[in-house]
C-alpha cells in the first residue's frame, strides 16, 4: 500500500514536471534550450533567451568535484574505522558521524559563508564565492552518508574475507587491498550514485556559496546551478510565463541528468560486478 | 605413529574467563583425530589456539606450550606458523574471484610467479580436493557461483595452496547436505596419507566414520582422548558414555 503510494507520488511528481515544463518548447527550441548559455529570462532590452548550459555545466561540475574530495575523505575515514579503530571507538564514532548528517543545510550554508568564503577571500578569490567553496561544502555534506555506508560494506566483506586470508598467514593490509576492498566496490559505487543525486539536487548550501552568477563554471569563479536558479527565480517567476516553463524545464533537464548518470554508473557496475 | 603436534597445559582464556583448561593432547601425523563435545566446550578455541589465530581476538590470554614438530609455535613467526597450520572454517568463504584466482591468490602472495607452476599447483591442489573433474573445463568461473559443498572444497584445496603440514577443519560439513558431506568425507580420507587433519565436529557419526583418534572436549577440559575406535566401544568416563549416546549435544 505505502509503496504504492510512493510511486504515485513520484509519477505525479514526474507528470507534473514534465506537464509544466512542456510548454517552454513551443517557443525555444531543446537544443537552444540546454546548449544556449545566455539567461535573460525577462524582457528588459527587448530580447529574451533562455539557454541553461552553464547551469548544466555548474551543476555536474560541481557535484562531481565535490563526490570527489568527499570519495577520497570517505574511503580513508571507512577503511580507518572498519580496519583500525576498535569495536568501542567504532561505537562512539558512528553517533557523530549520523549527527552530521543531521545538520540543515542552511547551517552548512551559513558555516560555509561565513568561514569557507572568507578564507577563499584572504586567498585572493574575489569576493570568495566560487566552485571550489561549493564543492567542499557540499563534500563534507555528502561525508556522513558515504563513510557510514562505505565502513559498513568494507566491515561486511573484512568479516567474510579475512579470517580466511588471516588462517593462511596473508597480511591485513595486503588482503584488505587485493579481496576486501574489490569485493565492496559495488557497494561503494551504489552509495556514490546515491550521493550524486544528493549532490545535484542540493540547493541552499550550494547557493550561498557559489556566487550565483550565469557563467561557465571554473573551479575559483562564480558560477550557478540548476537547483539554484530554480530556487532563486521560482518566486518572481509570472505564472504561466515562458520564465515558469523555463524553470520547469530546467527542473526536468536535472531529472533527466541524474537518470542518465545513475543508469550510466550502474552499467558500470554490472560490468564490474561480473 | 609419529607425533606432529603435542600441546602440554594449553589454558585459553577470554576476558578472564577460560575457555579451554589445562589442555595436554598429542596429534599423531597423517592421521584425522576428531575434536568431539557439544556447543560451546572449547572446540573451536583450541583450533584457534593452535594456529595462533586467538591472538586476532582483543583480551584473550594463552598459557601453557603448544609443540609443533618439536618447536615451540611461540617461536615460529605468525605469518610462518599459519601458513604451515591450515584452518578452514565453518561457512566456506571462497574470494569473490575466479575458481583459478582463488586457488593463485595465496601462492602468488609467498612468490610464486611462473604460470607454468602455479597451473600445475591449481591442478594437483583442486584433484586432492576432488574437486578437479567438476570444474576443470571452466576454471575462470566466478568461485562464487559453486555450489556450497563445492565450495568448501574449494576453501579445503585453498588451504593446501600454502602446502601446510597441519590442515584444522572447523566443523566443515555442517552447512552442507548429506551427498556434499559425503564428498567432503571420503576427500579427508584421502588426503590423511600426506596430511594431519584435526576435524571439530558435533556430528558423532562423522568422527565414528572417519577419524582415527578422537577427543572429547566438554565445559573446556579434555575427558577422554583415545583411539577411535576404543572410544566409543568403551568410553571411560561418564561424560563421554552420556554425549556418545546422545544424551546431551
Amino acid at each position: 500500500m505505502m509503496s504504492a503510494v510512493t510511486v504515485l507520488s513520484l509519477a505525479f511528481v514526474i507528470f507534473f514536471i514534465i506537464q509544466e515544463a512542456m510548454p517552454l518548447f513551443d517557443e525555444v527550441s531543446p537544443v537552444d534550450f540546454i546548449f544556449g548559455r545566455v539567461w535573460m529570462p525577462i524582457d528588459f532590452t527587448g530580447t529574451t533567451s533562455f539557454g541553461i548550459f552553464n547551469f548544466i555545466a555548474a551543476t555536474v561540475y560541481v557535484s562531481f568535484l565535490a563526490i570527489l574530495w568527499s570519495f577520497l575523505v570517505s574511503i580513508g575515514a571507512a577503511l580507518w574505522l572498519s580496519c583500525i579503530a576498535s569495536e568501542r571507538i567504532r561505537s562512539l564514532a558512528y553517533p557523530f558521524i549520523d549527527l552530521l548528517a543531521g545538520i540543515p543545510s542552511v547551517v552548512y550554508g551559513f558555516v560555509g559563508l561565513t568561514v569557507l568564503v572568507k578564507l577563499f577571500m584572504k586567498a585572493g578569490v574575489h569576493t570568495g564565492s566560487c566552485v571550489m567553496a561549493a564543492s567542499l561544502l557540499l563534500a563534507v555534506m555528502l561525508l556522513p552518508y558515504l563513510v557510514s555506508s562505505c565502513s559498513e560494506s568494507i566491515l561486511k566483506a573484512k568479516d567474510r574475507y579475512l579470517p580466511a586470508t588471516e588462517a593462511m598467514g596473508i597480511s591485513g593490509w595486503y588482503a584488505i587491498a587485493t579481496i576486501v576492498l574489490p569485493a565492496s566496490a559495488g557497494n561503494i559505487l551504489t552509495a556514490m550514485i546515491l550521493a550524486i543525486g544528493r549532490a545535484m539536487g542540493e540547493t541552499m548550501a550550494v547557493m550561498m556559496v557559489m556566487g550565483n552568477a550565469n557563467l561557465f563554471p571554473r573551479l575559483f569563479g562564480k558560477s550557478e546551478t540548476i537547483a539554484s536558479v530554480i530556487a532563486l527565480e521560482m518566486g518572481t517567476a509570472v505564472a504561466e510565463s515562458t520564465h515558469y516553463h523555463a524553470l520547469y524545464g530546467a527542473g526536468m533537464v536535472l531529472m533527466l541528468l541524474l537518470f542518465v548518470i545513475n543508469t550510466g554508473v550502474s552499467a558500470l557496475q554490472r560490468k564490474l560486478m561480473k | 605413529m609419529d607425533t606432529i603436534l603435542k600441546i602440554n597445559h594449553l589454558t585459553t582464556a577470554y576476558d578472564g574467563r577460560a575457555a579451554l583448561e589445562d589442555i595436554s593432547l598429542e596429534i599423531p601425523a597423517r592421521r584425522i583425530t576428531a575434536i568431539l563435545g557439544p556447543s560451546g566446550c572449547g572446540k573451536s578455541t583450541l583450533l584457534h589456539s593452535i594456529n595462533g589465530m586467538v591472538e586476532e581476538v582483543p583480551n584473550a590470554k594463552v598459557t601453557g606450550e603448544i609443540f609443533l614438530n618439536g618447536q615451540n609455535i611461540r617461536k615460529i613467526p605468525t605469518e610462518e606458523l599459519r601458513r604451515r597450520i591450515g584452518l578452514v572454517f565453518q561457512i566456506p568463504a571462497p574470494f569473490p574471484f575466479s575458481i583459478y584466482k582463488n586457488m593463485t591468490y595465496a601462492p602468488i602472495y609467498y612468490g610464486i610467479k611462473d604460470k607454468k607452476k602455479l597451473d600445475e599447483l591449481v591442478k594437483e591442489k583442486l584433484q586432492l580436493a576432488g574437486l578437479y573433474e567438476e570444474v576443470k573445463d571452466d576454471l575462470n568461473r566466478s568461485a562464487g557461483k559453486l555450489s556450497g559443498g563445492q565450495q568448501q572444497r574449494l576453501c579445503i584445496a585453498r588451504a593446501l595452496t600454502v602446502e601446510p603440514e597441519v590442515l584444522l577443519l572447523d566443523e566443515p560439513c555442517s552447512a552442507l547436505d548429506v551427498k556434499s558431506t559425503a564428498a567432503i568425507e571420503n576427500m579427508l580420507l584421502e588426503l590423511k596419507k600426506s596430511y594431519t587433519i584435526v576435524l571439530v565436529t558435533h556430528n558423532i557419526q562423522q568422527a565414528k566414520r572417519i577419524s582415527d583418534r578422537a577427543v572429547f572436549l566438554y565445559n573446556g577440559r579434555l575427558i577422554e582422548a583415545a583411539d577411535t575406535g576404543q572410544l566409543f566401544a568403551s568410553p571411560k568416563a561418564e561424560e563421554t558414555r552420556d554425549f556418545l549416546s546422545g544424551n546431551f549435544g
